[in-house]
């Protein structure tokens, strides 16, 4: 068997159920591990109308009040950081499913295929997701604070997003060697699939088990189910 | 006067703390995106000209992720160091913000737990005028 027909016949298979089997053994390594826990009541401001009505930038429900805790949160206080990985996180996700010629070799194999954008949109998104890694690279490199916690496995972890996406689109537009070009996206592909997650990728995962599921501080939505231990 | 030596580092014992809480500190550790998005919410940090030493993830990275690395296995003079990064530059004051949700206090009050058990804690009659 030709090393072109392996990495793109078991190779796919056996990266997505790596996954899916180490998906399913985090959560459920989580929920063997933590254990549940009432969660404390939200503090929720009663109306009193019988009450003096309390100046506007103090009443909860206010405008102003929620414009000025907005500027405490995380987007108000580095904005530019926050719309650049949201944008990044989004196209990431979205854009490999919503190529054409992802959806056409899916259709062929499996009859079913996800509705897909024009070449020159997904060339834009691909673009988007590659100047987000390069935002991403020079903060490391050029902001004190995030290059005093930099190791070598961030440079890694951007090279293995960004890899996919670079060879994808060199592929594409046909610019090098075409069969080195989709072997390298393939395979790249693939160890990101595998590698989601065991490695820091398993943020993934994590960030809505950590925000939505575990008791602390910062807990969104109800406030949370579950402890550690 | 005879001046004693202090005690030898009990690495067993740190792994026997560790290891109760395992899969915490590493899921925890892996989580972080070394973003420094944490930095803000400390008031130390904001109060030190954003030293870059007393933002939370840094603290983190270098106290309970350190003694993870090594498997408990830390010298006196790295627990020292380690007790200074978790005593000094940080009070506990519960108010910094990750937004991976990585739970930082939780991790420093479990790097104070290991220091304490090898008597390694910060001494608060430091710097204190007679």
């Amino acid at each position: 068997m030709r090393i072109f027909d392996f990495i793109n016949g078991p190779m796919v298979w056996f990266s997505f159920i790596c996954f899916f089997a180490g998906t399913l053994y985090q959560v459920i390594a989580f929920y063997s591990l933590s254990k549940s826990r009432a969660r404390h009541p939200r503090y929720q401001q009663k109306t009193d109308l019988t009450r003096k009505r309390e100046p506007e930038i103090l009443d909860r429900n206010s405008l102003s009040y929620r414009f000025a805790m907005f500027r405490l949160t995380v987007f108000g206080r580095d904005p530019g950081m926050m719309l650049t990985t949201t944008i990044f996180h989004v196209t990431l996700l979205l854009t490999p499913f919503i190529v054409l010629a992802h959806n056409i070799l899916l259709d062929l194999s499996m009859g079913i295929s996800f509705p897909s954008l024009s070449e020159g949109a997904t060339d834009c998104l691909i673009l988007v997701v590659l100047a987000c890694c390069v935002f991403f690279l020079a903060r490391r490199l050029l902001v004190p604070q995030v290059r005093a916690i930099t190791t070598p496995s961030d440079f890694l972890m951007l090279l293995m997003v960004a890899a996919p996406f670079l060879t994808g689109i060199l592929a594409c537009h046909q610019i090098g060697n075409y069969d080195i070009m989709i072997s390298a996206h393939v395979v790249s592909g693939e160890i990101m699939i595998m590698a989601l997650p065991f490695t820091r990728f398993i943020h993934m995962i994590y960030f809505f088990i950590n925000r939505f599921i575990l008791i602390h501080e910062n807990t969104l939505g109800k406030g949370g189910s579950r402890v550690w231990r | 006067m005879t001046i004693q030596n202090p005690p030898e580092i009990d690495s067993r014992k740190i792994r026997e703390i560790l290891w109760e809480r395992k899969k915490e500190v590493v899921v925890s550790l892996k989580s972080c995106a070394h973003c420094a998005l944490c930095a803000d919410s400390c008031f130390l940090y904001r109060c030190r000209k954003n030293d870059p030493k007393y933002m939370p993830s840094h603290k983190v990275i270098n106290s309970i992720g350190t003694i993870y690395k090594k498997k408990g296995k830390v010298t006196r003079a790295e627990l020292e160091e380690i007790r200074d990064i978790v005593w000094k530059r940080c009070v506990l004051c519960t108010r910094c913000y990750c937004p991976l949700g990585i739970d930082i206090p939780s991790l420093i009050s479990l790097a104070r737990q290991i220091c304490r058990s090898q008597g390694v804690v910060h001494d608060f009659e430091e710097g204190k005028i007679e």
